[in-house]
Protein backbone atom coordinates (compact mmCIF):
# COMPACT_ATOMS: atom_id res chain seq x y z
CA UNK A 1 0.00 0.00 0.00
CA UNK A 2 1.38 3.38 -0.92
CA UNK A 3 0.27 5.65 1.88
CA UNK A 4 1.45 9.01 3.05
CA UNK A 5 1.73 9.86 6.71
CA UNK A 6 -1.50 10.81 8.42
CA UNK A 7 -2.18 14.36 9.51
CA UNK A 8 0.85 15.68 11.39
CA UNK A 9 -1.19 17.15 14.24
CA UNK A 10 -2.96 13.88 14.90
CA UNK A 11 0.30 12.02 14.71
CA UNK A 12 1.94 14.38 17.21
CA UNK A 13 -0.84 13.67 19.65
CA UNK A 14 0.00 9.97 19.52
CA UNK A 15 3.72 10.31 20.08
CA UNK A 16 3.69 10.94 23.79
CA UNK A 17 0.93 8.61 24.93
CA UNK A 18 -0.20 5.00 24.73
CA UNK A 19 -2.71 4.10 22.03
CA UNK A 20 -6.39 3.78 22.84
CA UNK A 21 -9.42 2.24 21.21
CA UNK A 22 -10.24 5.38 19.25
CA UNK A 23 -6.78 5.34 17.65
CA UNK A 24 -7.64 2.09 15.90
CA UNK A 25 -10.56 3.89 14.30
CA UNK A 26 -8.16 6.62 13.23
CA UNK A 27 -5.93 3.99 11.63
CA UNK A 28 -8.88 2.51 9.81
CA UNK A 29 -10.08 5.86 8.51
CA UNK A 30 -6.62 6.87 7.39
CA UNK A 31 -6.00 3.60 5.52
CA UNK A 32 -9.56 3.58 4.12
CA UNK A 33 -10.04 -0.05 5.06
CA UNK A 34 -13.24 -1.84 5.95
CA UNK A 35 -13.55 -3.22 9.47
CA UNK A 36 -12.87 -6.74 8.23
CA UNK A 37 -9.77 -5.64 6.34
CA UNK A 38 -8.55 -3.61 9.30
CA UNK A 39 -8.93 -6.67 11.50
CA UNK A 40 -6.80 -8.62 9.08
CA UNK A 41 -4.27 -5.80 9.14
CA UNK A 42 -4.00 -6.04 12.91
CA UNK A 43 -4.43 -9.81 13.09
CA UNK A 44 -7.43 -9.78 15.38
CA UNK A 45 -11.01 -11.02 15.11
CA UNK A 46 -13.86 -8.62 14.35
CA UNK A 47 -15.31 -9.23 17.79
CA UNK A 48 -12.15 -7.79 19.29
CA UNK A 49 -12.43 -4.74 17.06
CA UNK A 50 -15.88 -3.97 18.41
CA UNK A 51 -14.62 -4.56 21.94
CA UNK A 52 -12.05 -1.81 21.48
CA UNK A 53 -14.53 0.49 19.76
CA UNK A 54 -16.87 0.26 22.72
CA UNK A 55 -14.00 1.51 24.89
CA UNK A 56 -12.55 4.36 22.82
CA UNK A 57 -10.71 6.03 25.70
CA UNK A 58 -9.28 2.93 27.32
CA UNK A 59 -5.82 1.58 26.66
CA UNK A 60 -5.65 -1.20 24.11
CA UNK A 61 -5.31 -4.30 26.25
CA UNK A 62 -3.21 -6.25 23.82
CA UNK A 63 0.11 -4.43 23.78
CA UNK A 64 0.97 -6.18 20.52
CA UNK A 65 -1.99 -4.54 18.77
CA UNK A 66 -1.05 -1.16 20.24
CA UNK A 67 2.57 -1.48 19.09
CA UNK A 68 1.47 -2.63 15.65
CA UNK A 69 -1.03 0.19 15.17
CA UNK A 70 1.54 2.73 16.27
CA UNK A 71 4.18 1.34 13.92
CA UNK A 72 1.74 1.33 11.00
CA UNK A 73 0.72 4.92 11.69
CA UNK A 74 4.26 6.22 11.91
CA UNK A 75 5.80 4.06 9.19
CA UNK A 76 3.47 3.87 6.20
CA UNK A 77 6.22 2.20 4.18
CA UNK A 78 5.92 -0.88 6.40
CA UNK A 79 2.34 -1.62 5.38
CA UNK A 80 1.89 -5.10 4.04
CA UNK A 81 -1.62 -5.31 2.61
CA UNK A 82 -1.91 -5.62 -1.15
CA UNK A 83 -3.22 -2.64 -3.09
CA UNK A 84 -6.26 -3.72 -5.03
CA UNK A 85 -6.44 -2.07 -8.46
CA UNK A 86 -9.40 -0.09 -9.70
CA UNK A 87 -11.36 -1.09 -12.81
CA UNK A 88 -9.77 1.82 -14.67
CA UNK A 89 -6.33 0.40 -13.91
CA UNK A 90 -7.16 -3.08 -15.15
CA UNK A 91 -9.26 -2.07 -18.14
CA UNK A 92 -6.45 -1.25 -20.63
CA UNK A 93 -4.77 -4.64 -20.08
CA UNK A 94 -8.17 -6.33 -20.40
CA UNK A 95 -8.82 -4.58 -23.71
CA UNK A 96 -5.44 -5.58 -25.09
CA UNK A 97 -5.99 -9.21 -24.09
CA UNK A 98 -9.44 -9.11 -25.65
CA UNK A 99 -8.09 -7.83 -28.96
CA UNK A 100 -5.47 -10.57 -29.14
CA UNK A 101 -7.70 -13.34 -27.87
CA UNK A 102 -9.19 -15.94 -30.14
CA UNK A 103 -12.20 -16.24 -27.85
CA UNK A 104 -14.65 -13.52 -28.82
CA UNK A 105 -16.97 -12.10 -26.21
CA UNK A 106 -20.25 -10.41 -27.09
CA UNK A 107 -20.39 -6.75 -26.13
CA UNK A 108 -16.74 -6.75 -25.04
CA UNK A 109 -16.91 -3.32 -23.44
CA UNK A 110 -19.19 -4.55 -20.71
CA UNK A 111 -18.16 -8.22 -20.63
CA UNK A 112 -15.57 -7.43 -17.96
CA UNK A 113 -18.45 -7.08 -15.51
CA UNK A 114 -19.45 -10.68 -16.16
CA UNK A 115 -15.85 -11.88 -15.99
CA UNK A 116 -15.56 -10.54 -12.46
CA UNK A 117 -18.85 -12.09 -11.41
CA UNK A 118 -21.09 -9.05 -11.65
CA UNK A 119 -23.48 -7.56 -14.21
CA UNK A 120 -22.58 -5.74 -17.40
CA UNK A 121 -23.83 -2.37 -16.20
CA UNK A 122 -21.47 -2.35 -13.25
CA UNK A 123 -18.39 -1.77 -15.44
CA UNK A 124 -19.49 1.68 -16.55
CA UNK A 125 -20.49 2.55 -13.01
CA UNK A 126 -17.11 1.49 -11.64
CA UNK A 127 -15.13 3.16 -14.42
CA UNK A 128 -16.86 6.47 -14.04
CA UNK A 129 -16.94 6.25 -10.27
CA UNK A 130 -20.66 6.95 -10.17
CA UNK A 131 -23.04 5.21 -7.86
CA UNK A 132 -23.10 4.89 -4.14
CA UNK A 133 -21.95 1.35 -3.82
CA UNK A 134 -18.28 0.49 -3.60
CA UNK A 135 -16.74 -2.38 -5.48
CA UNK A 136 -17.46 -5.54 -3.48
CA UNK A 137 -14.57 -7.26 -1.69
CA UNK A 138 -14.42 -10.41 -3.83
CA UNK A 139 -14.50 -8.31 -7.03
CA UNK A 140 -11.62 -6.13 -5.85
CA UNK A 141 -9.58 -9.24 -5.20
CA UNK A 142 -10.57 -10.77 -8.52
CA UNK A 143 -9.44 -7.59 -10.28
CA UNK A 144 -6.04 -7.97 -8.63
CA UNK A 145 -5.88 -11.62 -9.64
CA UNK A 146 -6.89 -10.70 -13.19
CA UNK A 147 -4.16 -8.07 -13.28
CA UNK A 148 -1.53 -10.58 -12.14
CA UNK A 149 -2.92 -13.20 -14.52
CA UNK A 150 -2.65 -10.88 -17.51
CA UNK A 151 0.82 -9.77 -16.49
CA UNK A 152 2.21 -13.25 -15.87
CA UNK A 153 0.27 -15.43 -18.28
CA UNK A 154 -0.92 -13.05 -20.99
CA UNK A 155 -3.61 -14.05 -23.45
CA UNK A 156 -3.62 -17.79 -22.62
CA UNK A 157 -4.29 -16.94 -18.98
CA UNK A 158 -7.07 -14.59 -20.01
CA UNK A 159 -8.65 -17.20 -22.27
CA UNK A 160 -8.52 -19.72 -19.46
CA UNK A 161 -10.42 -17.29 -17.24
CA UNK A 162 -13.04 -16.68 -19.95
CA UNK A 163 -13.43 -20.41 -20.40
CA UNK A 164 -13.85 -20.91 -16.68
CA UNK A 165 -16.36 -18.09 -16.41
CA UNK A 166 -18.35 -19.71 -19.23
CA UNK A 167 -18.22 -23.02 -17.35
CA UNK A 168 -19.42 -21.48 -14.10
CA UNK A 169 -22.17 -19.69 -16.01
CA UNK A 170 -23.27 -22.91 -17.69
CA UNK A 171 -23.43 -24.60 -14.28
CA UNK A 172 -25.88 -21.88 -13.28
CA UNK A 173 -27.96 -22.28 -16.44
CA UNK A 174 -26.47 -19.21 -18.16
CA UNK A 175 -24.57 -18.64 -21.40
CA UNK A 176 -21.61 -16.28 -21.16
CA UNK A 177 -21.26 -16.14 -24.92
CA UNK A 178 -24.79 -14.88 -25.37
CA UNK A 179 -25.38 -11.13 -25.51
CA UNK A 180 -28.57 -11.81 -23.58
CA UNK A 181 -26.60 -12.59 -20.45
CA UNK A 182 -26.53 -9.31 -18.61
CA UNK A 183 -26.07 -10.58 -15.09
CA UNK A 184 -25.27 -13.73 -13.12
CA UNK A 185 -28.70 -13.77 -11.55
CA UNK A 186 -30.95 -16.21 -13.28
CA UNK A 187 -34.52 -15.08 -13.58
CA UNK A 188 -37.34 -17.52 -13.15
CA UNK A 189 -39.07 -18.43 -16.41
CA UNK A 190 -42.26 -16.51 -17.11
CA UNK A 191 -45.37 -18.35 -16.03
CA UNK A 192 -48.74 -16.83 -16.85
CA UNK A 193 -51.17 -16.52 -13.96
CA UNK A 194 -53.92 -19.09 -13.72
CA UNK A 195 -57.38 -17.60 -14.31
CA UNK A 196 -58.60 -18.00 -10.73
CA UNK A 197 -55.29 -17.54 -8.97
CA UNK A 198 -55.06 -14.63 -6.55
CA UNK A 199 -53.32 -11.53 -7.78
CA UNK A 200 -49.75 -11.18 -6.76
CA UNK A 201 -48.59 -8.02 -5.18
CA UNK A 202 -47.19 -6.50 -2.07
CA UNK A 203 -48.77 -7.63 1.16
CA UNK A 204 -50.68 -4.95 3.00
CA UNK A 205 -48.59 -2.75 5.27
CA UNK A 206 -51.11 -2.79 8.08
CA UNK A 207 -53.91 -5.09 9.05
CA UNK A 208 -57.54 -4.52 8.10
CA UNK A 209 -59.26 -1.63 9.85
CA UNK A 210 -60.56 -2.50 13.27
CA UNK A 211 -64.27 -2.35 13.70
CA UNK A 212 -64.79 0.16 16.49
CA UNK A 213 -68.19 -1.22 17.30
CA UNK A 214 -66.70 -4.56 18.37
CA UNK A 215 -64.18 -3.02 20.76
CA UNK A 216 -64.22 -4.57 24.19
CA UNK A 217 -65.84 -7.70 22.86
CA UNK A 218 -64.07 -10.95 22.49
CA UNK A 219 -62.55 -11.36 19.09
CA UNK A 220 -63.61 -14.11 16.80
CA UNK A 221 -61.25 -17.00 16.70
CA UNK A 222 -59.55 -17.06 13.32
CA UNK A 223 -61.11 -19.31 10.80
CA UNK A 224 -58.84 -21.49 8.65
CA UNK A 225 -59.33 -19.05 5.82
CA UNK A 226 -58.31 -16.02 7.82
CA UNK A 227 -55.48 -17.90 9.52
CA UNK A 228 -53.67 -18.34 6.29
CA UNK A 229 -54.54 -14.89 5.03
CA UNK A 230 -51.36 -13.10 6.20
CA UNK A 231 -49.12 -15.50 4.34
CA UNK A 232 -51.01 -14.97 1.09
CA UNK A 233 -50.04 -12.35 -1.36
CA UNK A 234 -52.28 -9.82 -3.02
CA UNK A 235 -55.01 -7.54 -1.90
CA UNK A 236 -56.40 -8.37 1.54
CA UNK A 237 -59.73 -9.95 1.60
CA UNK A 238 -62.66 -8.25 3.14
CA UNK A 239 -63.34 -9.44 6.62
CA UNK A 240 -66.21 -11.89 6.74
CA UNK A 241 -69.26 -10.77 8.66
CA UNK A 242 -69.15 -11.38 12.38
CA UNK A 243 -70.25 -14.83 13.34
CA UNK A 244 -71.41 -16.13 16.66
CA UNK A 245 -68.59 -17.56 18.76
CA UNK A 246 -68.02 -21.26 18.22
CA UNK A 247 -69.05 -23.68 20.91
CA UNK A 248 -66.50 -24.17 23.62
CA UNK A 249 -64.43 -27.18 22.75
CA UNK A 250 -64.05 -28.12 26.39
CA UNK A 251 -67.71 -28.90 26.67
CA UNK B 1 3.91 -13.46 -1.66
CA UNK B 2 3.97 -17.15 -0.85
CA UNK B 3 5.51 -19.54 -3.33
CA UNK B 4 3.23 -22.51 -3.06
CA UNK B 5 3.08 -25.19 -5.74
CA UNK B 6 -0.12 -25.99 -7.52
CA UNK B 7 -2.42 -27.96 -5.21
CA UNK B 8 -2.39 -31.65 -5.80
CA UNK B 9 -5.79 -32.16 -7.36
CA UNK B 10 -5.96 -35.84 -6.54
CA UNK B 11 -5.08 -35.38 -2.89
CA UNK B 12 -7.49 -32.56 -2.32
CA UNK B 13 -10.25 -33.78 -4.65
CA UNK B 14 -9.97 -30.53 -6.55
CA UNK B 15 -11.45 -31.84 -9.77
CA UNK B 16 -12.49 -28.36 -10.78
CA UNK B 17 -12.29 -29.19 -14.48
CA UNK B 18 -15.55 -31.07 -14.26
CA UNK B 19 -17.64 -29.17 -11.76
CA UNK B 20 -18.26 -25.64 -10.50
CA UNK B 21 -16.50 -24.39 -7.39
CA UNK B 22 -18.34 -25.50 -4.24
CA UNK B 23 -18.12 -24.71 -0.56
CA UNK B 24 -15.82 -27.65 0.12
CA UNK B 25 -13.19 -26.15 -2.17
CA UNK B 26 -12.82 -23.21 0.20
CA UNK B 27 -11.84 -25.64 2.93
CA UNK B 28 -9.43 -27.43 0.64
CA UNK B 29 -7.87 -24.13 -0.35
CA UNK B 30 -7.53 -23.21 3.30
CA UNK B 31 -5.88 -26.53 4.02
CA UNK B 32 -3.53 -26.21 1.09
CA UNK B 33 -2.27 -22.75 1.94
CA UNK B 34 -2.39 -23.47 5.70
CA UNK B 35 -4.43 -20.37 6.39
CA UNK B 36 -6.62 -19.38 9.29
CA UNK B 37 -10.26 -18.41 8.83
CA UNK B 38 -9.29 -14.77 9.24
CA UNK B 39 -6.81 -15.15 6.39
CA UNK B 40 -9.30 -16.97 4.19
CA UNK B 41 -11.99 -14.36 4.69
CA UNK B 42 -9.52 -11.65 3.73
CA UNK B 43 -8.20 -13.63 0.78
CA UNK B 44 -11.67 -14.06 -0.70
CA UNK B 45 -13.21 -10.83 0.56
CA UNK B 46 -15.84 -12.70 2.54
CA UNK B 47 -17.52 -11.83 5.77
CA UNK B 48 -17.36 -14.40 8.55
CA UNK B 49 -21.06 -15.04 8.10
CA UNK B 50 -20.64 -15.76 4.39
CA UNK B 51 -17.73 -18.07 5.12
CA UNK B 52 -19.87 -20.02 7.56
CA UNK B 53 -22.65 -20.24 5.00
CA UNK B 54 -20.42 -21.56 2.23
CA UNK B 55 -18.62 -24.07 4.44
CA UNK B 56 -21.70 -25.28 6.29
CA UNK B 57 -22.16 -29.02 5.81
CA UNK B 58 -25.57 -28.31 4.30
CA UNK B 59 -24.16 -26.12 1.51
CA UNK B 60 -20.74 -27.64 1.09
CA UNK B 61 -21.59 -29.43 -2.12
CA UNK B 62 -23.45 -26.53 -3.68
CA UNK B 63 -21.94 -24.10 -6.19
CA UNK B 64 -20.99 -20.84 -4.53
CA UNK B 65 -23.63 -18.15 -4.67
CA UNK B 66 -21.17 -15.45 -5.68
CA UNK B 67 -19.52 -16.21 -9.04
CA UNK B 68 -16.73 -13.74 -8.22
CA UNK B 69 -15.67 -15.92 -5.28
CA UNK B 70 -15.91 -19.02 -7.46
CA UNK B 71 -13.65 -17.49 -10.12
CA UNK B 72 -11.27 -16.25 -7.44
CA UNK B 73 -10.94 -19.72 -5.93
CA UNK B 74 -10.42 -21.25 -9.34
CA UNK B 75 -7.71 -18.72 -10.23
CA UNK B 76 -5.90 -19.25 -6.91
CA UNK B 77 -5.94 -23.01 -7.43
CA UNK B 78 -4.98 -22.95 -11.09
CA UNK B 79 -2.45 -20.10 -10.90
CA UNK B 80 -0.79 -20.08 -7.46
CA UNK B 81 1.35 -17.11 -8.51
CA UNK B 82 -1.78 -14.97 -8.23
CA UNK B 83 -1.85 -15.57 -4.46
CA UNK B 84 -1.61 -12.11 -3.00
CA UNK B 85 -1.49 -12.45 0.78
CA UNK B 86 1.70 -11.13 2.37
CA UNK B 87 4.21 -13.67 3.64
CA UNK B 88 4.98 -12.82 7.25
CA UNK B 89 8.44 -13.64 8.56
CA UNK B 90 9.08 -16.10 11.37
CA UNK B 91 10.84 -15.16 14.62
CA UNK B 92 13.83 -17.19 13.41
CA UNK B 93 14.14 -14.84 10.45
CA UNK B 94 13.91 -11.62 12.43
CA UNK B 95 15.77 -12.45 15.63
CA UNK B 96 19.32 -12.56 14.15
CA UNK B 97 18.80 -9.10 12.64
CA UNK B 98 17.48 -7.79 15.93
CA UNK B 99 20.38 -9.36 17.83
CA UNK B 100 22.96 -7.83 15.49
CA UNK B 101 21.46 -4.35 15.77
CA UNK B 102 21.03 -4.69 19.52
CA UNK B 103 24.79 -5.10 19.85
CA UNK B 104 25.31 -1.84 17.98
CA UNK B 105 22.91 0.23 19.98
CA UNK B 106 22.08 0.89 23.57
CA UNK B 107 18.62 2.37 23.40
CA UNK B 108 17.71 4.68 26.21
CA UNK B 109 14.20 4.16 27.38
CA UNK B 110 13.31 7.80 27.80
CA UNK B 111 15.89 9.38 30.06
CA UNK B 112 16.44 6.29 32.19
CA UNK B 113 18.88 3.43 32.16
CA UNK B 114 19.44 1.55 28.92
CA UNK B 115 17.24 -1.40 28.09
CA UNK B 116 19.03 -4.70 27.87
CA UNK B 117 18.15 -6.01 24.43
CA UNK B 118 18.12 -9.74 24.77
CA UNK B 119 15.72 -12.54 24.04
CA UNK B 120 13.33 -11.56 26.80
CA UNK B 121 13.09 -7.98 25.58
CA UNK B 122 12.49 -9.29 22.07
CA UNK B 123 9.31 -10.94 23.40
CA UNK B 124 8.23 -7.77 25.18
CA UNK B 125 8.87 -5.65 22.09
CA UNK B 126 6.41 -7.89 20.27
CA UNK B 127 3.76 -7.43 22.95
CA UNK B 128 4.22 -10.80 24.62
CA UNK B 129 5.68 -12.07 27.88
CA UNK B 130 9.38 -12.69 28.39
CA UNK B 131 9.37 -16.44 27.87
CA UNK B 132 7.71 -16.31 24.45
CA UNK B 133 10.84 -15.80 22.35
CA UNK B 134 12.49 -18.88 23.85
CA UNK B 135 9.50 -20.93 22.79
CA UNK B 136 9.33 -19.39 19.32
CA UNK B 137 13.03 -19.88 18.74
CA UNK B 138 13.22 -23.38 20.14
CA UNK B 139 15.09 -25.48 17.57
CA UNK B 140 13.23 -28.66 18.46
CA UNK B 141 9.70 -27.60 19.31
CA UNK B 142 9.04 -24.08 18.06
CA UNK B 143 5.66 -22.81 19.20
CA UNK B 144 3.32 -21.07 16.74
CA UNK B 145 2.87 -17.32 16.93
CA UNK B 146 -0.33 -15.31 17.00
CA UNK B 147 -1.43 -13.36 13.89
CA UNK B 148 -0.65 -10.04 15.58
CA UNK B 149 2.89 -11.14 16.39
CA UNK B 150 3.46 -12.31 12.82
CA UNK B 151 2.43 -8.86 11.58
CA UNK B 152 4.60 -7.16 14.18
CA UNK B 153 7.53 -9.23 12.99
CA UNK B 154 6.90 -8.02 9.44
CA UNK B 155 6.86 -4.38 10.47
CA UNK B 156 9.83 -4.74 12.84
CA UNK B 157 11.87 -6.46 10.14
CA UNK B 158 11.04 -3.72 7.60
CA UNK B 159 11.92 -1.06 10.12
CA UNK B 160 15.23 -2.66 11.10
CA UNK B 161 16.18 -3.21 7.48
CA UNK B 162 15.29 0.35 6.50
CA UNK B 163 16.53 2.29 9.53
CA UNK B 164 18.98 0.01 11.34
CA UNK B 165 19.87 0.71 14.98
CA UNK B 166 17.94 4.02 15.16
CA UNK B 167 14.85 2.11 14.02
CA UNK B 168 15.30 -0.33 16.89
CA UNK B 169 15.77 2.51 19.36
CA UNK B 170 12.57 4.14 18.16
CA UNK B 171 10.71 0.85 18.58
CA UNK B 172 12.00 0.49 22.14
CA UNK B 173 10.91 4.03 22.96
CA UNK B 174 7.43 3.38 21.64
CA UNK B 175 7.21 0.20 23.70
CA UNK B 176 8.34 2.13 26.76
CA UNK B 177 5.54 4.70 26.27
CA UNK B 178 3.00 1.89 26.09
CA UNK B 179 4.51 0.20 29.14
CA UNK B 180 4.57 3.30 31.33
CA UNK B 181 0.88 4.02 30.87
CA UNK B 182 0.25 0.48 32.04
CA UNK B 183 2.30 1.10 35.15
CA UNK B 184 5.18 -1.00 33.84
CA UNK B 185 8.79 -0.28 33.08
CA UNK B 186 10.70 -1.85 30.24
CA UNK B 187 14.01 -1.21 31.97
CA UNK B 188 12.88 -2.94 35.15
CA UNK B 189 11.86 -6.48 35.78
CA UNK B 190 8.91 -6.54 33.48
CA UNK B 191 7.81 -10.12 32.89
CA UNK B 192 4.75 -9.49 30.80
CA UNK B 193 2.50 -6.64 29.71
CA UNK B 194 0.35 -7.18 32.79
CA UNK B 195 2.79 -7.36 35.64
CA UNK B 196 6.22 -6.56 36.92
CA UNK B 197 8.37 -9.07 38.74
CA UNK B 198 7.72 -8.23 42.38
CA UNK B 199 10.46 -10.42 43.83
CA UNK B 200 13.23 -8.86 45.86
CA UNK B 201 16.50 -8.45 44.00
CA UNK B 202 18.74 -11.50 43.90
CA UNK B 203 15.95 -14.06 43.88
CA UNK B 204 14.95 -13.78 40.26
CA UNK B 205 16.44 -17.14 39.31
CA UNK B 206 14.70 -19.20 41.98
CA UNK B 207 11.50 -21.04 41.53
CA UNK B 208 8.88 -21.24 44.18
CA UNK B 209 8.26 -24.86 44.97
CA UNK B 210 5.00 -24.15 46.72
CA UNK B 211 3.40 -23.07 43.46
CA UNK B 212 4.31 -26.27 41.69
CA UNK B 213 2.37 -29.46 41.77
CA UNK B 214 4.23 -32.79 41.70
CA UNK B 215 3.07 -33.33 38.13
CA UNK B 216 4.56 -30.08 36.88
CA UNK B 217 7.74 -30.28 38.89
CA UNK B 218 9.25 -32.78 36.55
CA UNK B 219 8.16 -30.92 33.42
CA UNK B 220 10.64 -28.40 32.03
CA UNK B 221 9.51 -24.83 32.35
CA UNK B 222 10.64 -21.81 30.39
CA UNK B 223 8.78 -19.32 32.49
CA UNK B 224 10.57 -17.88 35.44
CA UNK B 225 8.60 -18.00 38.62
CA UNK B 226 6.90 -14.87 39.65
CA UNK B 227 5.18 -13.71 42.77
CA UNK B 228 2.41 -12.31 40.70
CA UNK B 229 -0.83 -14.04 41.42
CA UNK B 230 -2.14 -14.05 37.89
CA UNK B 231 -2.21 -17.44 36.26
CA UNK B 232 -2.02 -16.29 32.67
CA UNK B 233 -0.59 -19.07 30.53
CA UNK B 234 2.67 -18.28 28.79
CA UNK B 235 2.47 -16.44 25.50
CA UNK B 236 -1.14 -15.66 26.00
CA UNK B 237 -2.86 -12.46 24.95
CA UNK B 238 -5.03 -10.57 27.43
CA UNK B 239 -7.32 -12.76 29.49
CA UNK B 240 -10.40 -11.81 27.54
CA UNK B 241 -8.63 -11.79 24.23
CA UNK B 242 -10.17 -14.22 21.78
CA UNK B 243 -7.11 -13.69 19.64
CA UNK B 244 -5.46 -16.74 21.08
CA UNK B 245 -5.66 -19.16 18.26
CA UNK B 246 -2.33 -20.18 16.77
Amino acid sequence: MALTLPDEHQLDALRGRALRGKDLLFLRQWTGLSIADCCYLLGMPVMRWHYYQRRPDQLIEDAGVALLARALLTHPEAHYLPAFPTVAEVYPAYQRALQQSATPLPEPDTALGLLVGRDRASVRRWRTGTGQRQIPGPVRRLLLVLQILLRHHGVPGFEALVERAAFEAAARGLDLHSPAMKTWTRRKPYRPRAPNAPRRGRPPKSGPPVDTTSQGQERDPPSPATETAPSRRGRPRKRPPARPPPPDSSL
Amino acid sequence: MATTPIPDADTLHLDLENRPVCGQDLLFLQQWYKLSRLDMCYLLGLSDLKWCHYTHPKHIKEPLGDPAVALLVWALVRYPDTFFLPAFPTPQEVYPLYERLAEQSAPQAGDDAPVHLGKTTFSLLLGREIGSASRWLSPTNAKPITPTVSRLLFVLKSLLQAHGAPGLEEWVNCAQIEARERGLDLTGKMTSWFRMDARPPGKSGRRRKAMKSPATQSAPSHTPASKATTTTPPDSPPPSDPDSFP
